[in-house]
């Protein structure tokens, strides 16, 4: 063993052990912060794998693949125009599916896969279980997957029913289908038959969802070329990966929002690190300066110290690692609600933890530990062989570097202010974290001057010394002696309160917009889907005959038929919707951005214009007058926006044209879901007895009155923010863990303080009170600064980020409740966490603390 | 004022030798005791059980009288915020509070809130020590005699009972010490204020009355009982 | 007369693709294989379809009966023909079209009938000594492969053909080759066997309706390594075939010869090749006079016998090759002698049977007269009879 190893262990190694506290707190901090990164990346990572794996699977070998632009299907008739390719040795093959819903005993989401039975067998790579021979053209033959079959106890010959659309069908089951290839994909949720009768069961005779071609690869861009040439622009021709990509796109702000906010964690640990390593440092000046007296170069202090930096990364990041394993599937519950009601529709399962992926958060972990270690090491590397303690050394050099440290501050505010005003990076608010990120930095740099300000004012208050006696004064000088250290801890706490009240600023301005909107909008007695869709079959339709049904009762004074279907605006996954223009007009449930009343808009935009919501207005940029250019089953149509309308069902985007033109553009006669307008006179529950048995044996519906639309959709908006809760709250717990650790070095240094105190009569009991003192203090400062800073970011995240991202207005509500409380809980929390440092500073008596210099 | 140590021995438990070892010493008010010797003889751990820092192993210390060995820690701490002062070698001022603020706080501590009071008592103290000029000033800005001057201000605010200096001049240069020195026999005379003074100066010892020598924990020479033995022997 | 193709899949091809399907694993290669394993070893006797039987009377119609016939199971185009380009150079080619019928539950109502297609193309390259073939497997409810009833249209992923006035239009790619011809009748339909129905075994039904066109003048290009050459002169020979029943269990193959000989007589014969050795008694074939009347030969009006061997080094299948043909009534004696030895196709993704079809020449007399011709000449249940013997 060299000499450098040997000190590390001797000098570094043993210090952490003899001060296990501070130890443990700085690795469950880097832990902490670690492991949600890795929870959500690994969740994000998931959700977004598990559906490019399907893809692949049910692609097989596919290197190219038709699809629509303008909805969920294309007609199979295009098979005939790639016919020619064959002569180029391209083989193809046509899919068609669709979420539906497992009935019998379950009633869940499963995919619906039909395939060409008799297709090239390298476009569904995998296997099936072979052992039955079976009819895969009868009309009830299905194949299922393996957890269908492992949860429903299936066996060949078996029957279960699949509600798809507003009906329940039948189906035999002819064989099981392995975990391998196409009964692995979506996680073996899966029921293949043959193409014919998935078109039958999903009322798309036809019909295709993708025409799968493999193509020799040298060809495949010039293939991909002429396809796009010949084939009508609302098919798009591209790889299959694509649809990977279209889901990341769509997915992308959601995903990179939670990142960013598991990021924050990171760097809340970060402080943490570094305020440890400070610690450290200046603990042991005199030992270092022994060390330099004894012949260590610069180089070999500064490697020690980085070596205990790298320490605290290496152990904080693989426990954080481990941890971040066991929350990534409660990360991906978390998160798979909301992706599935807004996004696409996988079942998810748990996660996958790709070995790269673990890889690369304990990297970052360890990086961002050395990193955040930098300084401090800088700092040990000036100390001077044999150097005496002087005990405010470092001190006084923070002292004299936070005018500086301002400055860099005010630069850093400056930057927050620009970037909080520059547009979106490819649809992804990135300059307005930037904007976040500097101010929280630069109000961290400014923290030193803030606290200055602050402990010199209130350490020479007469008043605190008549509320918390000498202890509080006290407290408070000591606070302002350690202005470097009490700067750390409050710049720690002010990061996890901002990040606190800035997500509460916003979620709860979120909530009372859509609350305020769900009134303004939800104008209808009664809504109708069919049952499947309420059951997780996003895609579902009714049948137009239902509304026609239930037009006609008495007590119904009219219904408004919409529908809506995915589509891709210039590439970029929107949604094209058709509602009853009349109704909406009379009704007026939509409510403009423009502020006209119903009739003024529809006025102004007769029957031919669109609206669109907002989320579509500002993330494709467009605005009202604008003329876009959808893409159509006939073609491109050209539609002016007459007016863009609140709306946050979605962030993708849509575009609501008049149900008739909606009909002659997509030839699509199905419902997505029905409004039903009551008569005055009309009692609810009665007219819902009608609705149901004017459909009974024709259609499977669902129905809600407007109260439990209301209540569903706050449900569904509580259930997006959870994680957004769980994640900050994290953060904060960091935060308080470095308020710990930086309570602990402070005590650690006021040890000789204390000692004199005891020397002079201070009781434990008081010795206790300073440093709970110094807590409060710091949490009150913390509490303070994280207020203000909170402010800001909340303006930032409503307005810019969130803005940006997805394209919705916020308007503010601040929950100041929620604020009063979670302020005093912070300041419980800081003197909970002071409360480890008092007992020890309390047993402070050795008399050598005090002779010693 | 009667502190009386019978048979006292202290051992710390991370050490093998005893720090002290049966040692016997008694203080009458207006003593000005000199404890001599090197170091590591057991002076300072004398001087903390003088000073009711620490309890010792064995033995028992006598306050006027009562037995402190059975105080809990919070009695013995009030006994010493009422009954001791200290100074050290290393002055030992809080570096975040002024000088007058140093020198009140064993008043505040001891829970006295009359400002007014504390204020006139610390002005009168500075005055007398020298260093009125110096009441706002925060210790880094003084000189070591002057911070050992407020030093010994803050030992005596609160009228102690005993004053017990550990080296007090160790850290002065020679001129300083001897105002330093002056003053706490001035104090010892003046006010008939008990000292007792660790130091391996025999310069300094020879302002104390009485002259205590340690050697491994024992005292070897102690002028009063070398008084009473001669006495007794005359 | 390939009718009987099919069921071959029924006895044979069902033992060899559960074997595959055992073999290669769980590779959907195989399940597709075990679906078509499915289409046809399931035929639940009480609620299946009920397809037509043929039976004698049925009287033709054109160019309807050109067209498709879903009322039975199984039907097929079948066309070779001959061709020599401006280059000099001669070609056979084979395109076949096959349609199968699929059972199922017929309580399940569906919307169309539904089909199987299946289609071979193979390309002789008589100058080059190259034999290239080509498969497509399809299925009805997509618009890549269809046969329509009221004419004749079949299509199946790119191949096909459709009738253009009385003529028909032929198209079929494979690996950088390809034909695009054009047929003209020169003769009427020819309908083989008794009262409008072919027996191919003594059992009621097993039969088939089948007809030829046994002279197509045939124009256009064939294309060959990316190259298209003109054809000068070719002549071309239609089989159409539709019935629904089996194969018995003795019949393990046959041979099957369409000659078009320069005097503008055309000879058809089939002999059905039982277990035991012998000929199936429903042998048979047809003479097609200059003026295109149709004479039935039984089996006993015609012999066939066989000069040489050949053994397959993709099938190990050992084949005759070479051939007398005599019919003493008709004062008929020819030597048929393949160009090319290796025209063997291994149909593993369609029908998955191996068989040899392939163009031969022809020469010998008919009625003391030295004549020469051109022939097709089809071979099944060589190779897969001699798997099964190991």
């Amino acid at each position: 063993m060299n000499l450098s190893t040997k000190l590390f262990f001797s000098f570094i190694v043993r210090d952490l052990f003899k001060n296990w506290v501070r130890t443990a707190i700085t690795v469950g901090g880097i832990a902490l912060g670690v492991s949600v990164f890795l929870a959500i990346t690994l969740a994000n990572e998931t959700a977004l794998s598990k559906f490019k794996e399907t893809v692949d699977v049910i692609s097989g070998k596919a290197n190219l693949e038709v699809r629509s632009q303008s909805g969920r299907y294309i007609s199979a008739s295009y098979m005939r125009d790639l016919d020619w390719l064959q002569q180029l040795g391209v083989r193809m093959a046509p899919m068609i599916q669709e979420t539906v819903v497992f009935g019998t005993e379950g009633q869940e989401p499963v995919q619906l896969v039909g395939v060409d039975v008799l297709a090239d067998p390298d476009f569904f790579a995998g296997g099936v279980g072979t052992n039955e021979s079976y009819d895969m053209f009868a009309p009830d033959s299905a194949l299922v997957g393996w957890r269908l079959a492992e949860k429903y106890k299936l066996k060949v010959g078996s029957t279960f029913d699949l509600y798809v659309n507003d009906r329940a069908r039948q189906f035999k089951v002819a064989g099981l289908l392995e975990k391998g290839g196409l009964g692995g994909a979506f996680s073996g949720n899966v029921v293949a038959t043959d193409i014919e009768n998935a078109q039958a069961a999903l009322d798309s005779e036809g019909k295709v969802s993708e025409i799968e071609l493999i193509v020799p690869e040298a060809l495949v861009e010039q293939v991909k070329l002429d396809l796009e040439s010949s084939l009508p622009p609302s098919v798009v021709v591209d790889r299959p990966e694509a649809r990977g990509n279209n889901v990341e796109k769509m997915t992308r702000s959601f995903q990179y929002n939670l990142t960013a906010l598991a990021f924050i964690a990171l760097i809340v640990g970060m402080f943490l690190i570094y305020n440890t390593i400070t610690i450290s440092v200046i603990r042991r000046r005199g030992e270092i300066g022994t060390l330099r007296a004894l012949g260590l170069r610069r180089g070999q202090v500064s490697v020690l110290f980085l070596c205990e930096a790298a320490a605290f990364g290496i152990v904080g990041s693989a426990l954080g690692v481990l941890a971040g394993l066991g929350f990534s599937d409660g990360a991906l519950t978390a998160i798979a609600g909301t992706m599935e009601h807004f996004y696409f529709q996988h079942p998810f399962g748990s996660t996958s933890a790709d070995p790269w992926t673990l890889i690369r958060a304990f990297i970052i972990g360890f990086v961002i530990t050395v990193l955040a270690a930098i300084p401090p090491v800088w700092e040990s590397t000036t100390v001077q062989p044999a150097e005496a303690v002087r005990r405010s050394s470092y001190e006084s050099k923070v002292l004299g570097s936070a005018l500086k440290l301002s400055l860099i501050g005010t630069g850093l505010f400056l930057v927050a202010a620009l970037s909080a005003q520059a547009p979106p990076i490819a649809g992804f608010p990135f300059m307005g974290y930037v904007s976040a990120l500097c101010t929280i930095l630069g109000t961290a740099f400014c923290t030193p001057i803030i606290v200055r300000a602050a402990f010199s004012k209130l350490g020479s208050s007469s008043l605190l010394k008549k509320v918390a006696g000498t202890e509080g004064l006290l407290a408070a000088r000591a606070l302002y002696g350690a202005s470097g250290r009490t700067s750390l801890a409050v710049a720690s706490l002010m990061i996890g309160i901002s990040m606190m009240i800035s997500l509460a600023i916003m979620i709860s301005s979120f909530r009372s917009t859509v609350v305020a909107w769900v009134d303004q909008t939800l104008k209808a007695d009664i809504w109708i889907q069919s049952a499947s869709r309420e059951r997780g079959s996003r895609q579902s339709r009714l049948d137009q005959s239902v509304m026609n049904d239930i037009k006609v009762l008495p007590s119904v004074a009219a219904v408004d038929g919409f529908v809506e279907q995915r589509m891709q605006y210039k590439g970029e996954p929107s949604i094209v919707a058709g509602g009853d223009f009349d109704v909406l007009r009379r009704f007026g449930s939509l409510r403009v951005t423009s502020g006209e009343t119903p009739e003024q808009v529809f006025a102004r935009i007769g029957d031919d214009g669109c609206f669109v919501s907002e989320a579509f207005a500002i993330r494709k940029n467009v605005n009202t007058g604008d003329v876009i250019e959808l893409p159509t089953d006939r073609g491109i149509v050209s539609l002016k926006i007459g007016a863009i309308y609140y709306d946050y069902s979605s962030d993708l985007g849509h575009v609501v044209i008049d149900r008739a033109l909606y009909e002659k553009f997509f030839d699509d006669h199905s419902l997505t879901s029905i409004a039903v307008y009551l008569k005055p006179e009309a009692d609810l529950e009665a007219t819902r007895t009608q609705i149901s048995d004017a459909v009974a044996g024709k259609s499977l519906i669902s129905m809600r009155s407007t109260r439990e639309l209301r209540k569903e959709a706050m449900r569904v908006f509580d259930r997006t923010f959870a994680v957004t809760y769980a994640l900050h709250t994290i953060a904060v717990s960091v935060a308080l863990l470095s308020v710990m650790n930086a309570l602990l070095a402070l005590s650690f240094e006021s040890r000789r303080d204390f000692g004199i105190l005891r020397y002079l009569g201070a009781q434990r009991a008081q010795i206790e009170k300073i440093v709970l003192g110094q807590s409060f203090f710091l949490g009150c400062l913390g509490n303070i600064t994280g207020l203000g800073v909170g402010a800001i970011l909340s303006l930032l995240l409503v307005n810019v980020i969130n803005r940006q991202s997805f394209g919705w207005t916020v308007q503010l509500a601040v929950p100041w409740d929620f604020i009063l409380q979670s302020g005093l809980l912070v300041i419980v929390a800081a003197l909970a966490a002071g409360y480890i440092p008092a007992r020890q500073a309390a047993k402070t008596l050795a008399p050598a603390v005090v002779r010693d210099e | 004022m009667k502190l009386e140590l019978r048979g006292v021995s202290k051992k710390y438990s991370d050490h093998d030798v005893n720090a002290l070892r049966d040692v016997s010493l008694s203080l009458d008010g207006g003593d000005f005791v000199a404890i001599c010797g090197p170091s590591g003889c057991g002076k300072s751990t004398l001087l903390n059980i003088v000073g009711l820092i620490d309890k010792p192993t064995s033995g028992s210390v006598l306050l006027d009288g009562e037995e402190l060995n059975s105080l809990d820690d919070e009695k013995l701490t009030a006994l010493r915020g009422k009954r001791i002062g200290f100074v050290f070698q290393f002055f030992n001022l809080l570096s975040t509070l002024t000088i007058e603020e140093n020198v009140a706080l064993p008043l505040e501590l001891s829970g006295q809130t009359e400002e007014a009071d504390i204020r006139k008592k610390v002005a009168d103290l500075l005055e007398r020590v020298g260093i009125a000029k110096r009441a706002k000033f925060y210790p880094s800005q003084l000189s070591g005699g002057e911070m050992q001057r407020a030093a010994i201000a803050r030992a005596v605010i609160h009228a102690p009972q005993i004053l017990v200096a550990d080296e007090p001049t160790g850290n002065l240069d020679s001129e300083s010490g001897t105002v330093i020195l002056e003053l706490l026999k001035q104090l010892n005379e003046n006010d008939n204020q008990t000292i007792v003074m660790a130091t391996h100066s025999a310069e300094a010892a020879s302002y104390a009355s009485r002259r205590v020598d340690m050697r491994d924990g024992r005292i070897v020479v102690d002028q009063a009982s070398e008084l009473k033995v001669s006495a007794g022997e005359g | 007369m390939k009718y009987m193709e099919l069921e071959v899949i029924r006895t044979k091809a069902l033992f060899v693709w559960r074997h595959e399907v055992r073999i290669s694993s769980s590779s959907v290669a195989s399940c597709m294989l075990a679906f078509l394993v499915s289409l046809f070893a399931i035929s639940p006797a009480v609620s299946a379809k009920e397809y037509k039987q043929a039976l004698p009377g049925y009287q033709y119609q054109f160019p309807r009966d050109h067209g498709s016939h879903e009322d039975f199971k199984t039907e097929w185009w079948y066309y070779t023909g001959h061709l020599q380009t401006e280059s000099n150079k001669k070609f056979g080619y084979e395109l076949t079209f096959f349609r199968h019928g699929i059972e199922h539950d017929s309580s399940l109502k569906t919307k169309d009938d539904r089909n199987v297609y299946l289609a071979h193309f193979a390309l002789t390259d008589e100058t080059g000594g190259k034999f290239k073939y080509f498969e497509k497997l399809s299925r009805s409810g997509l618009p890549v492969a269809y046969a329509r009833s009221d004419i004749l249209s079949v299509q199946n992923q790119g191949w096909s053909v459709e009738q253009l006035g009385d003529r028909f239009v032929l198209r079929a790619d494979g690996d950088k080759s390809g034909i695009r011809l054009l047929l003209s009748p020169a003769k009427k339909p020819v309908i083989h066997g008794k009262d409008g129905v072919s027996q191919k075994a003594s059992c009621k039904g097993c039969a088939s309706h089948y007809y030829s066109l046994t002279r197509l003048k045939t124009e256009g290009l064939v294309y060959v390594d990316g190259k298209p050459e003109r054809i000068t002169s070719g002549w071309s020979w239609m089989d159409h075939e539709f019935g629904s029943n089996q194969l018995t269990a003795e019949q393990i193959g046959w041979d099957w010869f369409s000659v078009q000989l320069e005097n503008n007589t055309e000879l058809m014969l089939y002999v059905m090749r039982r277990r035991d050795g012998s000929l199936d008694k429903n042998s048979s074939g047809t003479i097609v006079g200059a003026d295109g009347t149709a004479i039935h030969l039984a089996k006993d009006d015609f012999k066939i016998s066989s000069t040489s061997k050949w053994t397959s080094p993709n099938s190990n299948g050992v084949y005759p090759m070479g051939w007398t043909v005599e019919v003493p009534k008709h004062r008929i004696k020819l030597n048929v002698n393949p160009v090319l030895k290796d025209q063997e196709l291994l149909t593993k993704r369609s029908t998955g049977v191996t068989y040899w079809e392939g163009a031969a020449d022809v020469s010998g007399t008919v009625e003391g007269k030295a004549v020469k011709g051109e022939s097709y000449v089809e071979m099944t249940g060589y190779a897969e009879a001699f798997k099964k013997k190991i």
